[in-house]
């Protein structure tokens, strides 16, 4: 979801500190933001997600851009959070681990209190296919599915250029695909 | 171009069908939309899963508190630009961004933030636990210097996480809580504790949970500073799995082995103590400073400007 032809005037008045305006923008980009860090792996990812917010906040005064560039900002910021958060959770490395598999399996995980029977054993499926995943497909897929990101902002925030961009997710899609096909 | 940019599919189940599966396909399963292979429509009900993980907190307290505090830092961000526009034009070193500088940096939004009557949603979000709906916005708080923090905080959550049966999870928040006070061999002597009661399977026993319980609220109320802190910790921490008790004054037994455990956790898996202060964070960016992702820092990682990339 995006903000569309307000965003302008949103983006104007969170500048000079308009609370509305930041309610909006946390509101459209808290979700997928904090999807984007669980999907990653992260921890404490309300945590890092705030921490990102704080950044955007601190930095928005030198921003310039419409909403993509915007959006593709705080990714970057929330992608180098979590880069640093894996850093500092590879210095214990059991605990990486199991955060990493916590974070698959939740992942996997529909986020639903209802959980059925058949939405679960789909959910243990998908957190399966998704470990068997190189990080760079779970990455693309987190950014332009969790993070709801275009093939030009997740470029951006890889590092990548937007036709790398398209092989990659076709091929993490592929590669989804079989997975789940392999663990049925 | 052209839509159609065939790519192989698999067969199911070892058949030997192969079906196209067009850049189309693919667009369309990523956004959500029915693709036109049957073979890639397969992937609608995972991807479905996989989106449905975009859900951050729409608890309106947490939303208003989180708006409250970015819109306050925005302004004295941006005073503070104003102010020192030409200290900001000096590339920053990579040791200039530790956390405690930065808090330092922003100790006028903590003044600003106390003035604005944040002060109730701060104290309200103060005693948050992991899990808890209003612990980001804690952190967040606590991040611009706003709410206790600290240790006593951190082992208050701690002890929260016991009472929920999280003893692997307290233990390294305790961890981490006594890591950021510089008490690196105490966080290293959790970090072992947790380690073996994970080995033992014993994290989960009724006997571990009051163990544990006992040690972070004696951590808690005890002086952190104090010299004897970290032999006690060391000590508490080697009888959580039975095999060393406390004594009766609630101080921790001493088994006759706990000076020599001043480091313990360099040999503990896992446990090799961090110098304090996450000083290891220095350079952990491209940019040398992890919190100055300014958008024109970014240009070069991404098109801030449209057409850029």
């Amino acid at each position: 979801m995006t903000l569309g032809e307000p965003f302008a005037a949103i983006l104007a008045a969170a500048r000079t500190g308009e609370e509305w305006a930041w309610e909006a923008l946390y509101r459209d980009l808290v979700g997928p933001v904090t999807g984007y860090l669980a999907s990653r792996g992260a921890a404490e990812p309300e945590d890092l997600a705030s921490e990102t917010f704080l950044q955007v906040a601190r930095g928005l005064a030198g921003f310039e851009g419409d909403e993509p560039a915007f959006r593709s900002w705080v990714f970057v910021i929330a992608h180098r959070r979590m880069q640093d958060a894996r850093r500092a959770a590879a210095r214990r490395p059991r605990r990486a681990d199991a955060d990493a598999d916590e974070a698959l399996a939740t992942l996997g995980a529909a986020g639903s209190v209802e959980d059925d029977a058949i939405g679960s054993l789909r959910d243990e499926r998908l957190a399966a296919a998704l470990e068997r995943l190189s990080d760079a497909h779970r990455e693309v897929l987190a950014l332009r599915v969790v993070g709801d990101l275009s093939v030009a902002d997740a470029a951006s925030v890889m590092g990548k250029s937007p036709g790398a961009i398209k092989v990659l997710q076709h091929r993490a899609l592929r590669a989804l695909r079989e997975a789940l096909d392999e663990s049925e | 171009m052209s839509p159609s940019n065939p790519i192989p599919g698999v067969g199911d189940n070892g058949d030997v069908m192969r079906e196209s599966w067009s850049a189309e396909d693919t667009e369309a399963v990523l956004r959500g939309r029915p693709p036109v292979s049957a073979y890639a429509a397969r992937l609608g009900p995972a991807i479905a899963s996989l989106r449905s993980r975009a859900h951050g907190t729409t608890d309106p307290s947490t939303v208003a508190a989180m708006a409250s505090l970015l819109a306050e830092t925005s302004r004295e961000s941006l005073a503070g630009a104003n102010r020192s526009s030409i200290r900001r034009a000096k590339p920053a070193s990579p040791r200039t961004a530790t956390p405690w500088r930065r808090r330092i940096s922003l100790a006028g939004a903590v003044a600003i933030l106390a003035s604005a009557g944040l002060a109730g949603t701060a104290a309200a979000a103060d005693g948050a636990a992991p899990g808890d709906a209003l612990y980001s916005v804690d952190r967040a708080f606590e991040a611009v210097g706003i709410g206790a923090g600290g240790s006593h905080e951190r082992l208050s959550e701690s002890a929260k996480l016991v009472e929920g049966g999280k003893v692997d999870e307290a233990l390294h928040h305790a961890a981490e809580a006594l890591k950021d006070e510089g008490d690196a061999s105490s966080s290293a002597a959790l970090v072992a504790a947790a380690e073996q009661l994970a080995a033992n399977g014993s994290e989960n026993s009724a006997e571990v949970h009051a163990r544990v319980a006992e040690m972070i609220r004696w951590m808690s109320q005890a002086d952190v500073k104090g010299p004897e802190f970290g032999q006690a910790v060391s000590s508490y921490a080697r009888g959580l799995d039975g095999s060393n008790g406390k004594a009766d004054d609630g101080t921790p037994g001493r088994s006759g082995d706990n000076a020599a455990d001043g480091n313990q956790g360099n040999s503990g898996a896992g446990g090799r103590p961090d110098s304090p202060g996450k000083s290891g964070e220095a350079g952990k960016s491209r940019t040398g400073d992890e919190d100055v992702v300014s958008p024109s820092d970014t240009s070069g990682d991404h098109p801030a400007n449209p057409g850029g990339g």
